[in-house]
């Protein structure tokens, strides 16, 4: 019986292997073929990508959020209240902030003081919501720790406000690569190893793009609007000694990370073929009128993406504008469902 | 242990508190990037006067003026992004002092808190050690070498010998705009100004 139950597990263990290898080879040549590709035609790859997936990938993180999000709240009530609380209340100051520096209604002074607040908020939100996380763990755990490293953050946001602002567009293509690990140990505990070499090996692929880009003369910029954008998106400005080929490269090469997880590995290890009922969404299950709201809003989300390639296709550089500030709603999003899987 | 933990403690906090220090040395010189910088050629002249209080550096404004249609544009508003990820205006400063001071109040509140009465190295204890760790590879990072002589650090007639050529030369000059002629001017002073 005990050989039986051996064998069995071996067998397990072994199909395990086989399922997990394919995994990471298919990660892995996608990062490799994706940062070749970037590192030759960044500008080009940049338009492209954000063209083809930024809407489509707003899309399945909502589907996803939809998922995680209980039927009840119950105790985490003040939790998810303070979420979409705060995500609304973001959201709202970015897209005004962003105006009013676009209409050159605010002076630079007023700019930086503004920026920094926002950023000042934005830390204490994400501090608020992991200590109320730590609370709902089991033995009320107390992660008010989260508060001294945000106002840590909070003084450098004050020094730098506008490095502040870069570090959150670099790193935030890096939470999708999280998020995919804490649904990884849920649902596909078995591939976690091979993730994380996959993982392992990313440092290293920036540091081969880098290595090939250092010395690349800047990106032709000059007269096209669209170009010098992108660049100042990536980092340009700040970092006027650094290749905008390179800096574009590594911004795009992040998002484009970034796209592939939420269009193709989240839905695979978490949606599953069902994805798309919406039956299968918990709120949708607590009543009629709940549930015609999840359908509408999944509609709804189709018919953004829609719009989006229509505007893109109408007027790439202003909707690309529009889209990276209203994109701040998803970037804020995460945090919260992101904090709910730790 | 818990006199062990403070002491530990307190070493982290020095060490954190540490931040890479350049005594005195001088600043490298930038690698020119023709490409993104607005740049015009012009005639320049150094100019040794034995009457001068102070190095001041002539712009003429015809000069200014072209440097300043180069900067038009994409170029213009690059640099004021510059500047302003580097600027530090006193509400910030203050702002930036507060919250870190904050930031040491609830990190020391936290760690009080969350200490156990137990012989074990708690997982607070192993973030002050990796804080200290932290710190003090920063820490290491100091260039205390010697700095350049004192001709090299002002502007004056001096700075034409031989003796400041391997270090260049730095120090304060009051920038003017001058009307007429064609060429910037630097007018070296005798003696560093008081």
């Amino acid at each position: 019986m005990q050989q039986l139950a051996g064998n069995l597990t071996l067998a397990r263990r072994t199909r395990t292997y086989v399922r997990a290898t394919p995994f990471a080879i298919a990660c892995l040549g996608f990062c490799l073929v994706a940062a070749l590709l970037i590192g030759w035609q960044p500008l080009q790859l940049s338009i492209a990508t954000v063209f083809l997936f930024a809407g489509p990938h707003n899309l399945v993180e909502f589907r996803y959020f939809l998922t995680r999000m209980p039927a009840r709240w119950g105790r985490s009530k003040l939790f998810y209240m303070t979420a979409l609380g705060g995500v609304l209340l973001l959201t709202t100051a970015y897209v005004l902030l962003y105006a009013l520096g676009q209409s050159w209604y605010l002076n630079e002074t007023a700019w930086t003081v503004s920026i920094a607040l926002w950023n000042t908020l934005l830390l204490l939100w994400l501090a608020t919501l992991v200590y109320l996380r730590g609370r709902q763990t089991r033995g009320r755990r107390d992660w008010s720790w989260a508060f001294a490293v945000a106002l840590l953050l909070c003084a450098g946001a004050w020094a730098a406000p506008v490095w502040c602002s870069l570090a959150l567009v670099y790193l935030h293509p890096l939470v999708a690569l999280w998020f995919l690990d804490r649904q990884l140990k849920r649902t596909r505990p078995q591939w976690r190893k091979a993730y994380h070499l996959c993982l392992a090996a990313l440092p290293l692929m920036l540091a081969l793009l880098w290595l090939q880009l250092a010395h690349t003369p800047d990106l032709p910029a000059s007269g096209d609007a669209l170009a010098w954008r992108i660049a100042q998106h990536a980092g340009a400005g700040l970092l006027p000694g650094v290749s905008t080929h390179l800096l574009v490269a590594t911004h795009v090469f992040l998002e484009t990370l970034h796209y592939g997880v939420w269009l193709v590995l989240m839905p695979v290890v978490s949606l599953g073929a069902g994805g798309w009922r919406a039956d299968k969404i918990p709120l949708a299950t607590r009543g009629a009128g709940l549930a015609r709201i999840v359908r509408a809003a999944l509609v709804l989300g189709i018919f953004a993406v829609l719009a989006l390639w229509a505007g893109f296709t109408i007027d790439y550089t202003t909707t690309r504008d529009i889209y990276f500030t209203c994109a701040m709603a998803h970037v804020l999003a995460e945090a919260p469902f992101l904090i709910r899987l730790l | 242990m818990r006199s062990w933990l403070k002491i530990f403690a307190l070493a982290a906090l020095l060490l954190t508190a540490l931040v890479p220090a350049r005594a005195d040395v001088p600043r490298p010189r930038d690698e020119p990037k023709p490409q993104r910088e607005a740049h015009i050629s012009t005639p320049m002249r150094i100019e040794p006067n034995p009457r001068a209080k102070e190095a001041r550096l002539l712009i003429p404004r015809a000069v200014w003026e072209q440097m300043r249609a180069g900067l038009a544009g994409n170029d213009a508003q690059s640099a004021a992004t510059t500047a302003r990820g580097f600027t530090l205006g006193a509400a910030q400063t203050a702002m930036a002092g507060l919250f870190l001071s904050l930031a040491f109040a609830f990190g020391g509140v936290w760690f009080v808190r969350a200490r156990r009465p137990t012989n074990k190295l708690t997982s607070a204890a192993l973030g002050v050690a990796l804080l200290a760790v932290a710190g003090g590879a920063t820490a290491s990072i100091v260039y205390a070498n010697a700095g350049p002589p004192p001709v090299a650090r002002s502007l004056t007639s001096k700075i034409l010998t031989p003796e400041a050529i391997p270090y260049g030369v730095y120090g304060q000059v009051k920038v003017e705009l001058v009307e007429g002629g064609d060429f910037i001017t630097l007018v070296l002073p005798p003696q560093a100004g008081k």
